[in-house]
């Protein structure tokens, strides 16, 4: 069947069986920050923006997005992005690096409809990103820096 | 996942939608997907699409006391909603939160955590504590049904050739109804082992009304019609509130599974309800 | 007090927190990793694994299977060589037992190797595999270790299997040593506590799973590249059991998504390599979570005992440690992770001077354990800081006095360095660096240790509690394991940095090239890193027991020493100056009459201004480390057991870590707060569970839970600084020390708390909920 969404800002067509998974449609179009981990929705390696909400493309069959908008973190290249980044990078959030693309797609989803968020609010957005290597203590110090440079205070006052 | 789809379908009606359902092949609704997801068939399914049928809605009516739910509303977009955080001070957005992860509720609908009723369900529990009531479409007509009347056995051939398109919550007055839910896993990222959600209305220090549910036990959240009469009309105590949960341990169906054994659930259930009874006279009387 | 606290220097590129050098890369979500790359008309593969703890394969039928549109080659016992091998990524010779084969007609757990199919999608494997008809004759099943030594099941009664210890009696592995005579001490001790203590199957999770492609270059060179800590002996075991030469073989790791000793294994690069050879095509294979769980490595469970005896005052005199390791279907890393139990453990008490460490590493038909952080250590230590506790409270000691009186300083040695090594004897050691009186003292600052008594719990359903535990680990493993590094000098002055040591994400790259810009005095941007690749990069013997920043930093800071002083004789030659009076300051080589920035001299090194004295300037270091110094820790911890529920409310953990120098501060806590989280998960949540077949019940994230942001206490890493004077810069390494923390300060805080004791991990709120109540009804 043939589905038709916008990647990355780029309106496209693919022809997918009717069960394909959204994230091998994904990978096998070149999208490679989108991770295999777990494939039961419960790592969030795999996570993208469906019309700007971080989700686990692992659970989502290619043709539930049909119409949609998916951004993934090659198609993400603005300034919060730039600032996220920028902070994982200085705050040692990033090591082996697997889980990162789907902590960014978290945390870009929570502070685009939070700008202001507590560090319980920072935690239970990034609640789906299982991470082995960091302890997630310098992820929420990143965060928290975006946050605070973005405009908001991290103090979850709103 | 399902591994073996072999059609998948956007209806763009209600009729259509099940129509589709009601054909010889095996078939499930599909919003969010993520209950889905949660099944490992390879047996040949087929797909119907139901998020284009306008069941979104998110509305607020004061005028009538009402929050209208859609079925295809996301639970995170519920949680974030202004409407649902002034249900009982935050009490719909806060246990709402407690569902799944954060991309979980941002992908999980409403309709779809009610039309595939996990046993360790949290939001069973937290909306049957409110008075909700369930729309559905049948044969061509729109009807309701009290949500904790939902899954009972002579209603499931009805409710499974029906669709189910959204809630409509009573508004509960202010100021002397409080509610809580508490969720019991083994880690914050897990589906409850058990859960619990208690809701009393308080006039003049003694409850005029009561509902209390409990999910996971390992089965189903269901209410205990037993206990909820036993606190109508009784003065709102911290005797109470122990009593109560002694009552609660002792009276809830539970059992033991691979998660829990029944002894702990028991004492789970006692403390939890005690708690939960306790929280809402603080509550209430902050309130009043 | 130590004496080597950090030097007084400064430094400009080390003991600064600079940002990873390949994070830019990761952060950009680039193809980097094994399985992001494509291959042009590549097969994928899969793997049937047996439904049977233990079974003999009587037949495999494939011929259906063959037949399936889409599947090209498939591989089971019948028409691959056996092979016996060990799949532990260890030094040669390994001191584990060659007890593993690519197929074999036995399966000894559920999980275990049957055949393995390659086919043109994902699809066409699974229908493939799910084609193959096998028929088993099933045998009994061991699973209970107790048992394990004394039934007539033999797991592996094979011939062809060569270096277990006793496999008339399922045992793999066997450590004794007495240093002393501890038993007549213990008799005559003031004091003795006896603790035993058991630990579980846990897995370790990297977010990717473990995942290989193996194709034939133009020239019929078989190249693999895969997800591993260890490529130099992954090449080797490859050669090894597909009788391939080693020069016939390149083994490529490219950036790698978490490890923790689970990618210290050879896993599917066999299986995948085969297929290259038989198909000719680009093989790609990766685990499904659940595989990932099951069939590849996981924690060594033990059930470990010891027994403390004292003089009144506390003082040790004596240990005993006896130890019954389960090493499930297969012996990889059983004798090693045996060893450390004790040989990680015990010198840190070296006030006690006789000494028994003893123990059988035995089979069962369970999933293999093997290398995991920590490798033994945090099972040891976790009975040994439980008791110590015991010990404190019966000579009427603070737990900090008690373990201030007993641990090692420096100058000082333990007799268990010598009598234990890595699966033979060790090597003579005395501590150069340690400061530990100081982590402890700052730790118990940070988390308000003098006045724990006087802190309520935040309601009255609850009760506080305060624990401590204190540690040690190596830095590499001395005598044995070795690195390389090789630098090349560019016409602009930067350089290439070639290491054979693995980033599997620790941040490694960046710290050994952090090391070289400091000696060569150019900027980090100046180190251009390359690992790890067979064909390009050094020997080294990969990133496992806390070996690179020690053991590869030394190789790097050797190769850039050695680099600096090529660079300054021929800078001599060439203007006719004495080296002695060269000087090299950041960038600028000056001698007595000239004087040229490095970037000036490295552009006119290659080019005719050198006349005769062109030279490509390039140079390889070896390190071979004669000792492991150790890092130190000293752990904290403050909780709330609600004593309705058992709930354990992990509230602060604090940990002040002596690391020698932090060579990137930013990365070393971020080592140690990983760990800490992985250890608490290993404390409170994490257990790989089995059903009465053996086969595991929780395979998924599901239902074997990791901890997440939500489940994290407030975490703060203090890095005590010493200056470590065999180590880079002053460097040890911290990459394991981390994990052995948690389960003992978290159980002596609940005890702290609540007077139960807790020797089982997870300690689950209704397993703290039952030991509270049985306390209740016996009281």
């Amino acid at each position: 069947m043939k589905v038709e969404f916008e990647l990355n800002g780029k309106e496209q067509k693919f022809d997918v069986k009717p069960g394909e998974v959204l994230l091998d449609l994904l990978r096998d179009n070149g999208c490679k920050s989108v991770k295999r981990g777990c494939e039961t929705g419960d790592c969030g390696a795999c996570m993208v923006l469906v019309n700007g909400r971080a989700m686990t493309s692992c659970t989502l069959f290619a043709a539930q997005v049909d119409g949609k908008e998916i951004r993934t973190v090659e198609g993400m290249e603005d300034n919060l992005t730039d600032q996220l980044k920028q902070f994982m990078l200085e705050a040692g959030a990033v090591q082996c690096g697997f889980c990162t693309p789907g902590v960014l797609i978290s945390a870009y989803s929570l502070l685009t409809h939070n700008k202001n968020p507590s560090e319980e609010e920072i935690k239970a957005a990034l609640d789906g990103n299982l991470c082995r290597c960091t302890g997630y203590v310098k992820q929420i110090d990143a965060i928290k820096e975006t946050a605070d440079s973005i405009g908001g205070s991290s103090d979850g006052k709103k | 996942m399902l591994r073996n789809v072999k059609d998948y379908h956007y209806p763009g009606s209600l009729d259509e939608a099940l129509s589709l359902d009601n054909r010889e092949s095996r078939s499930f609704f599909i919003a969010g997907g993520t209950a889905l997801a949660l099944s490992d068939s390879s047996r040949p399914v087929e797909l119907i699409d139901v998020s284009r049928l306008g069941l979104n809605d998110l509305e607020l009516d004061r005028e009538n006391g009402n929050l209208k739910i859609g079925a295809s509303t996301r639970i995170q977009r519920v949680v974030e909603s202004g409407a649902a955080r002034s249900v009982l001070g935050g009490f719909l957005s806060e246990s709402l939160e407690e569902i799944g992860s954060y991309p979980i509720r941002n992908a999980g609908t409403l309709g779809g955590s009610l039309v595939r009723p996990f046993p360790w369900s949290d939001i069973i529990p937290i909306l049957s504590v409110l008075e909700t009531e369930v729309f559905y479409y049948h044969e061509g007509n729109e009807k309701t049904r009290e949500l904790s009347r939902l899954y009972e056995s002579d209603f499931r051939s009805t409710l499974n050739s029906s669709i189910i398109e959204g809630v409509s919550i009573s508004l509960p007055e202010e100021g002397n109804t409080a509610a809580k839910f508490m969720k019991f896993s083994r880690s914050e990222f897990d589906v409850a082992s058990l859960n619990l959600a208690c809701r009393l209305t308080v006039e003049g220090g003694y409850i005029s009304k009561a509902k209390l549910s409990i999910g996971a036990r390992p089965m189903t959240g269901e209410r205990i019609p037993a206990l909820e009469d036993n606190l109508v009309g009784k003065k709102l105590t911290e005797e109470l509130a122990k009593k109560s949960g002694k009552e609660a341990g002792e009276s809830a169906e539970l059992r033991g599974d691979e998660k829990l054994g029944q002894e702990y659930r028991e004492q789970l259930v006692k403390k939890m309800t005690e708690e939960a009874i306790t929280e809402i006279m603080k509550e209430v009387a902050n309130e009043s | 007090m130590g004496k080597n606290k950090p030097e007084d220097r400064e430094y400009d590129v080390v003991n600064k927190s600079l940002t990873k050098v390949d994070g830019k890369a990761l952060v950009n979500g680039k193809p980097v990793f094994a399985g992001d790359y494509e291959y042009r008309d590549g097969l994928v593969a899969g793997i049937l694994s047996s439904p049977k703890a233990h079974a003999e394969i009587v037949n495999i039928d494939t011929s259906k299977a063959k037949k399936v549109d889409g599947v090209v080659s498939i591989l089971h016992h019948g028409n691959v060589d056996r092979a016996p091998h060990t799949t532990a990524g260890q030094g040669y010779p390994e001191p584990s037992p060659y007890d593993a084969y690519i197929f074999d007609n036995r399966v000894r757990y559920v999980g275990d190797r049957v055949a393995a199919v390659a086919g043109e999608s994902r699809e066409a494997v699974n229908e493939g595999l799910s084609k193959i008809d096998v028929e088993y004759r099933e045998l009994d099943p061991v699973f209970d270790p107790k048992k394990s030594r004394d039934t007539t099941v033999l797991i592996h009664d094979e011939e062809d299997s060569t270096g277990i210890y006793d496999p008339e009696r399922n045992i793999a592995a066997n450590v004794d040593i007495e240093i002393g005579d501890p038993e007549k001490v213990i008799s005559q001790s003031d004091v003795v506590v006896e603790e035993k203590c058991r630990t579980q199957f846990a897995q370790h999770t990297p977010i990717e799973p473990h995942v290989t492609t193996a194709y034939l270059d133009e020239h019929d060179r078989l190249i693999v590249k895969t997800s591993t800590q260890v490529p130099f002996h992954v090449r080797r075991i490859l050669a090894q059991v597909l009788e391939v030469p080693i020069s016939r073989i390149r083994v490529i790791k490219p950036r790698i998504g978490g490890g923790f000793g689970v990618k210290q294994e050879f896993m599917l690069e066999d299986i995948t390599s085969l297929f290259a050879l038989r198909t000719g095509r680009p093989v790609t294979m990766y685990y499904s979570r659940e595989e990932e769980f099951i069939s590849s490595r996981c924690r060594h469970p033990m059930e470990v005992e010891v027994t403390l005896g004292a003089d009144k005052e506390g003082k040790l005199e004596a240990i005993k440690m006896k130890v019954l390791s389960n090493t499930g279907a297969y012996g990889t890393h059983s004798l090693t992770v045996l060893s450390n139990v004790g040989s990680k453990t015990l010198p840190l008490y070296n006030e006690a001077s006789d000494l028994h460490f003893f123990g059988d590493a035995v089979y069962t038909n369970l999933p293999v354990p093997g290398a995991y952080r920590g490798y033994g250590a945090p099972q040891g230590y976790f009975p040994l800081e439980f008791a110590m506790e015991k010990l404190a409270e019966k000579v009427g000691k603070d737990p900090i006095e008690i373990r201030k009186l007993n641990h090692i300083r420096e100058g000082e040695t333990s007799p268990i360095f010598e009598k234990l090594g890595e699966g033979k004897e060790g090597t003579v050691q005395y501590i150069n660096s340690c400061r530990l009186d100081e982590c402890i003292d700052r730790g118990a600052r940070e988390i308000g240790w003098k006045l724990r008594d006087e802190k309520q719990a935040s309601n009255p359903h609850r009760k506080k509690g305060f624990g401590m535990a204190i540690n040690m680990q190596g830095s590499g493993i001395p005598l044995i394991d070795m690195a390389a590094a090789r630098l090349k000098l560019n016409e602009d002055g930067s350089f290439n940095l070639y290491v054979g040591a693995t980033d599997l994400g620790t941040g490694s790259d960046t710290v050994l090239s952090q090391i070289a810009a400091e000696v060569l005095g150019v900027e980090l941007d100046d180190i251009i890193v390359y690992s790890s690749d067979t064909d390009f990069t050094p020997f080294d013997s990969g990133a496992y027991a806390s070996s690179t920043t020690y053991v590869s930093g030394n190789a790097v800071r050797k190769a850039a020493e050695k680099a600096k002083d090529r660079i300054v004789e021929v800078f001599a030659k060439r203007y006719d100056e004495d080296p002695e009076e060269i000087t090299w300051t950041r960038g600028i080589i000056k001698g007595a009459n000239n004087e040229r920035s490095l970037q000036e001299f490295a552009l006119s090194l290659t080019s005719g201004d050198m006349e005769t004295n062109q030279e490509q300037i390039e140079v390889t270091a070896s390190e071979v480390p004669e000792e492991s110094p150790p890092p130190f820790a000293a752990n904290f911890v403050e909780l709330e057991v609600d004593i309705r529920t058992g709930e354990i409310d992990l509230q602060r953990y604090v940990s002040a870590v002596d690391c020698g120098t932090a060579i990137n501060p930013n990365l070393a806590e971020g080592q140690m707060e990983g760990a800490i989280v992985n250890g608490i998960g290993y404390a409170l949540t994490e257990e790989m569970e089995f059903n009465e077949s053996g086969r595991m019940t929780n395979p998924s994230f599901f239902n074997y839970k990791v901890p997440n942001t939500e489940d994290i206490p407030e975490i703060k890493v203090i890095l005590v600084e010493s200056s470590e004077p065999t180590g880079p810069m002053g460097a040890k390494s911290v990459g394991e020390i981390g994990i052995n923390g948690p389960i003992p300060a978290i159980a002596n805080a609940v005890r702290d708390a609540t007077g139960i004791e807790l020797t089982t991990p997870p300690f689950t709120p209704e397993k703290v909920w039952k030991k509270m109540k049985a306390e209740r009804d016996k009281a």
